[in-house]
């Protein structure tokens, strides 16, 4: 059984503002869907890898170069597109949507280290 | 013209290749259609002008000459996939105000080749959900039944489709989100093989079951728009490079002597009458079309669901904590403490759905509970992936089963048990457990006059079946040809 | 009651790749805020990692010069803790399969030999840069530095003092060197030290209550953090106390350790393989890969300088400090042959003159075969040892090689018998009260002598030979 209070931990563990009046509703949820997974313990895995990938591919890695911003234009033209890199956008584009920013930097409330 | 917006992909090339009909009047056709077809709640967002641009560059480049499968085609992508420029809400209240600086690699591919977006399609909050009611953007409505919903998560794009609001819609598919919404709205959808398709620019829900793939309200134009989006992508490092076949060319194919498999374990007593008895008949259908059905064993299939609900909200609670409020994205207001900022910012930005998934998910990662619910769930995930290549390699070329239990419930019906809804994706789930390619294709009605879909389960790789297959049953059938009176 | 301290140090090395590890965007150090980012860097929505091939291959590396062994199936992992400089809420690291385990790394302290074990080594990327303005009470990121790939090396917790503990990371920072996959650049943040120290009875098996040190950026602060770490906990032992595990933070204003506020809350880091990353297999003909491209290492340097070339094992730890400085070294024995000669001539002339001008030996004005050309001189004497130092000054200053200083400034050594003795036999013949007093026993005008010919000469005679032929002409002169 899952308490409040571990659901709580749970929250303030993954940065969620738990609302009083929803956390009993919540807590009965989460017990009967970890309930439901409890049903897992009766299969026989034993000689079963766990599985992290599907298909079993491995070492997909990329060569070290720098993609220079602006270097992969947009793809208007028609044709099946080789999509051979990232496009590569300026800075400003990608910061575009900070919510609260001071010059290029990133603005947060003060972090006391 | 408003029929224009209704037409498939080669009465779309036909009109346009012989200029009956130019792409800005074909694109302007499906905008009024989706802008009269607004209480569906189809779409988080239209782009009409962007839209007409892209159209004008098509009708420059028809009147060169210039031809090629989806040049001019308008499309529909789920607010999952990012767009540059335009708003990338994946259905959430924390990326209302999101606007993607780049555009995911399958809109690339949509992009060159020749393809019209004409908006963004509404969908559950972040892809979690089964019934399209977890979205900041409010439910989206069945076409066949407004009280009923459209299924989830990509609950939009298949309503789109089969509202004839335009002829082929993206979607994504982590548990069903493609096939249960495509089986109840009455039309094509289909989930590739994970590895298929690139991921890079999809907002990611869980990463080692997303995949994205097309609605269609025929095979043949899901057939075309799926081999567009197919293919390698060194953006992804889970793309895998495996040829892409012409899909087109296995359409009207013999089946004859295909086998094909029927998993007992599908065929449960929660199964509604109506969909089992459409699936026979389905299956008849294919066994009169000269394909032999073999009963089948998919022993785990019933741990599916509990696998599921532990590996994918799991690698959603780790995918979703990049949303903050610091980078992007909705950040809570008033001069906060920063740990006060990450959790009124996240609480206040995603709904009820998507926060118990992050706790549940953050339940099975923590220390204590690890090996008990994460590390058994891709033990147990090995054995289900296991089951159907047991059923490949032994008794059958493909595995035929309902896409869902049901047909479509009503609007508000199981939000307040959210294990009830889970179940929904029974059928659906151990298909991207075992990577595999999934499809839905319309094989009847039940009693309220709500669509049933056949679900198609293919070997790794092997799409071509499942086109082939799905080709040979809709020429047998005319259920793809229904339309729900909305759709006039 | 004694104590023995117990110290484990985790270095982080960036590497000193073209890109980040997961992504295109340039790794280099600086630039504008927030100016090397891209999709993956910032974290943005659907933005995908793809590992680096690079950086694997320099981890195998390190691993392959600290004696590891190399894990064959690798998978990365997600680390997950909310912070402002990490964008995706996780950090890309390894946690139980990390990519290189179970090797050690040999030292010299003082003339003790000594060798601390590697628990691990495994890659990840590095977090972005928090400034902080307490004025406004805001902190600001900047990204630039955050996905630049990291090494994080864990010794076994078998140093027993900061004087050993700076050893071990100075070897640490010699072989990322030598290796070229890291510039250990401590003021750049490119070569970072966490501390953990713990306190035991002397004798006893069981570690005491640890404590992690963090922010020690430069050699001299690892030294003085511990040695306040080490008072800290002996006092607190001493009093009867128990010392509370925690992290601290070394402030090096007033050389103190205060507790992190931040690393308050207990932490749950959540670790699972990163589905969006295919595992790394390195296989057997990777590895041989590797080690065929290995560059020499300092230990293998040393060993070569003592046995091969007679030098002393002091002597070989000085030239072998960096690759630069052994590899400047070989290159003058390939122009001259006396080793003894060429490493007084390295580690004394140039080292000194290099240091007062602030350069480095690769842009050492003078080269390595111009330097073994001018020892080669003294060797024959073409020039005396004392003319030799300030033809090297004038070939610093300049950059022109040693003959064209010597003939430029006419330089050249005499040496020949003949021509000094016609001097000699001229000064005799002029000085003849001094040459009298001389033949009669007057040893202090030998030095007379000596000075009239090197004055004469400017300097130019081999002084050897003017001392050897006044003798023998002055023999000659004595009567019978």
């Amino acid at each position: 059984m899952i308490s409040e209070d571990d659901i709580k931990k749970l929250a303030s563990l993954a940065r969620l503002e738990l609302d009083p009046a929803f956390a009993p509703t919540l807590t009965e949820h989460i017990n009967s869907i970890i309930g439901y997974m409890e049903r897992l313990n009766d299969i026989d895995t034993a000689g079963a890898e766990p599985m992290s990938h599907v298909h079993g591919a491995t070492n997909v890695l990329r060569e070290d170069a720098v993609q220079p911003a602006g270097s992969v234009p947009d793809s208007s033209a028609l044709g099946t597109p080789t999509i051979s890199a990232q496009e590569m956008l300026p800075a400003e584009a990608l910061l575009d949507n900070v919510p609260d920013h001071s010059g290029r930097f990133i603005r947060v409330p003060l972090i006391v280290e | 013209m408003s029929d224009l917006a209704s037409l498939s992909i080669s009465e779309i090339r036909t009109g346009l290749d012989s200029k009956k009909f130019s792409c800005i009047e074909l694109t302007k056709a499906c905008i009024d259609r989706a802008d009269r077809l607004n209480s569906l709640n189809c779409f988080t967002q239209l782009s009409p002008e962007s839209a007409v641009r892209e159209a004008e560059y098509a009708d420059t480049l028809l009147a060169r000459g210039e031809r090629s499968n989806l040049l001019g085609v308008p499309i529909g992508i789920k607010d999952v996939i990012c767009t540059k420029g335009t708003f990338t809400t994946a259905g959430s209240n924390m990326l209302k105000n999101f606007k993607a600086p780049y555009d995911a690699t399958v809109v690339r591919r949509l992009k060159a080749a020749g393809a019209i977006s004409i908006g963004k399609l509404n969908m559950d909050e972040f892809a979690m959900g089964s019934s399209n009611e977890n979205s900041a953007f409010g439910p989206v409505r069945n076409p066949w039944n407004p009280e009923y919903v459209p299924g989830g998560s990509s609950g939009g794009s298949a309503a789109a489709v089969a509202a004839k609001i335009c002829p082929i819609t993206l979607g994504t598919d982590t548990g069903g989100s493609i096939r249960q919404p495509a089986s109840f709205c009455g039309i094509v959808g289909l989930k590739p093989t994970y590895g298929r398709v690139s991921r890079y620019g999809v907002i990611a829900y869980a990463s080692s079951l997303d995949q994205v793939g097309a609605f269609a309200s025929n095979v043949r134009d899901c057939a075309l728009v799926t081999k567009a989006l197919c293919g390698v992508d060194v953006n992804d490092a889970t793309s895998v490079d495996k040829e892409v076949p012409d899909f087109e060319r296995v359409l009207g194919a013999s089946i004859k002597g295909l086998r094909v498999g029927i998993p007992k374990e599908y065929f449960v007593p929660g199964l509604d009458s109506h969909v089992s008895d459409a699936v026979r008949k389905a299956l008849s259908v294919l066994e009169e079309l000269g394909a032999i059905p073999v009963e089948i064993s998919l022993p785990h299939t019933e741990a599916a669901v509990s696998v599921y609900y532990i590996l994918a909200p799991a690698e959603a609670s780790s995918n979703l904590a990049r949303y903050d409020g610091i980078r992007y994205g909705h950040r809570a207001k008033g001069s906060l403490e920063l740990k006060d900022l990450y959790s009124k910012s996240r609480s206040e930005g995603f709904g009820a759905e998507v926060q118990r998934r992050i706790l549940i998910g953050t339940y099975v990662l923590s220390t204590g509970y690890y090996d008990a619910y994460y590390l058994k769930a891709q033990k147990v995930r090995t054995l289900i992936a296991k089951d159907f290549s047991n059923a490949f390699a032994q008794h059958c070329d493909l595995i035929v089963s309902p896409t869902a239990p049901t047909t479509a419930f009503k609007i508000g019906e199981k939000v307040s048990d959210p294990m009830q809804m889970y179940l929904n994706d029974i059928f659906t789930i151990p298909v991207n457990l075992a990577g595999l390619p999934g499809m839905s294709i319309p094989c009847g009605f039940d009693g309220k006059g709500l669509p049933i879909g056949l679900q198609l389960i293919g070997k790794p790789w092997d799409e071509e079946t499942l086109f082939g297959v799905a080709s040979a049953y809709e020429t047998a059938t005319d259920w793809h040809t229904r339309r729900p009176e909305i759709a006039g | 009651m004694e104590y023995e301290t117990v110290i484990g140090l985790e270095v982080h090395v960036q590497l000193s790749t073209k890109s980040k590890m997961f992504c295109c965007a340039s790794a280099l150090y600086g630039g504008e805020p927030n100016e090397y980012i891209d999709p993956v860097t910032l974290g943005l929505p659907g933005a995908l990692p793809v590992a680096n091939k690079k950086a694997v291959n320099f981890a195998i590396m390190l691993g392959l010069a600290t004696n590891c062994e190399i894990r064959r199936f690798n998978r990365f992992a997600r680390k997950h803790y909310f912070y402002p400089d990490l964008p995706k809420g996780y950090q890309i690291s390894q946690f139980d399969e990390p990519i290189c385990e179970r090797g050690h790394v040999d030292f010299y302290l003082g003339d003790t030999k000594r060798t601390v074990g590697l628990k691990r080594i495994h890659m990840e990327e590095d977090a972005g840069k928090n400034l902080h303005d307490s004025r406004t009470a805001a902190s600001l990121v900047d990204l630039n530095r955050a996905g630049v790939p990291l090494l994080e090396i864990v010794s076994e917790p078998e140093i027993h003092s900061p004087a050993e503990a700076a050893a071990y990371l100075k070897a640490i920072r010699q072989l990322v060197r030598y290796l070229d996959i890291s510039d250990g650049n401590m003021e750049e943040g490119s070569f970072r030290c966490d501390a953990n120290i713990s306190l035991r009875p002397v004798g006893q098996l069981k570690f005491g209550t640890r404590t992690e040190i963090k922010n020690l950026n430069s050699f001299k602060f690892v030294e003085r953090a511990l040695e306040y770490e080490i008072a800290r906990q002996t006092s607190i032992l001493k009093a009867g106390q128990e010392v509370v595990q925690q992290t601290l933070l070394f402030d090096s204003g007033n050389g103190t350790t205060r507790p992190m506020r931040s690393k308050e809350e207990s932490s749950d880091y959540r670790y699972f393989p990163d589905p969006d990353l295919p595992p790394v297999v390195v296989e057997e003909s990777w590895i041989r890969e590797v080690r065929e491209k290995l560059p020499k290492l300092p230990a293998q340097w040393a060993q070569e300088l003592v046995s091969e070339y007679g030098l002393t094992p002091y002597d070989a730890t000085v030239l072998t400090a960096e690759r630069p400085f052994v590899e400047f070294f070989r290159e003058v024995l390939s122009a001259c042959s006396n080793a003894k000669t060429a490493c007084n001539w390295v580690t004394s002339e140039l080292f000194g003159a290099l240091n007062q001008a602030c350069i480095d030996i690769e842009n050492s004005p003078v080269k390595a075969a111009a330097l073994g050309k001018l020892i080669n001189m003294v060797e024959n004497e073409e020039i005396s040892g004392k003319m030799a130092k300030s033809v090297f000054e004038e070939m610093f200053a300049t950059g022109k090689d040693a003959p064209t200083i010597v003939n430029e400034k006419g330089l050249k050594q005499l040496s020949n018998d003949d021509d000094i003795l016609a001097i000699i036999r001229k000064e005799f013949d002029a000085n003849p009260a001094q040459l009298a007093n001389y033949l009669g026993g007057n040893e202090r005008l030998h030095g007379f002598f000596v000075g009239q010919v090197m004055k004469v000469t400017g300097g130019t005679a081999n002084p050897k030979k003017v001392n050897e032929l006044i003798r023998r002409e002055a023999e000659s002169r004595k009567p019978a």
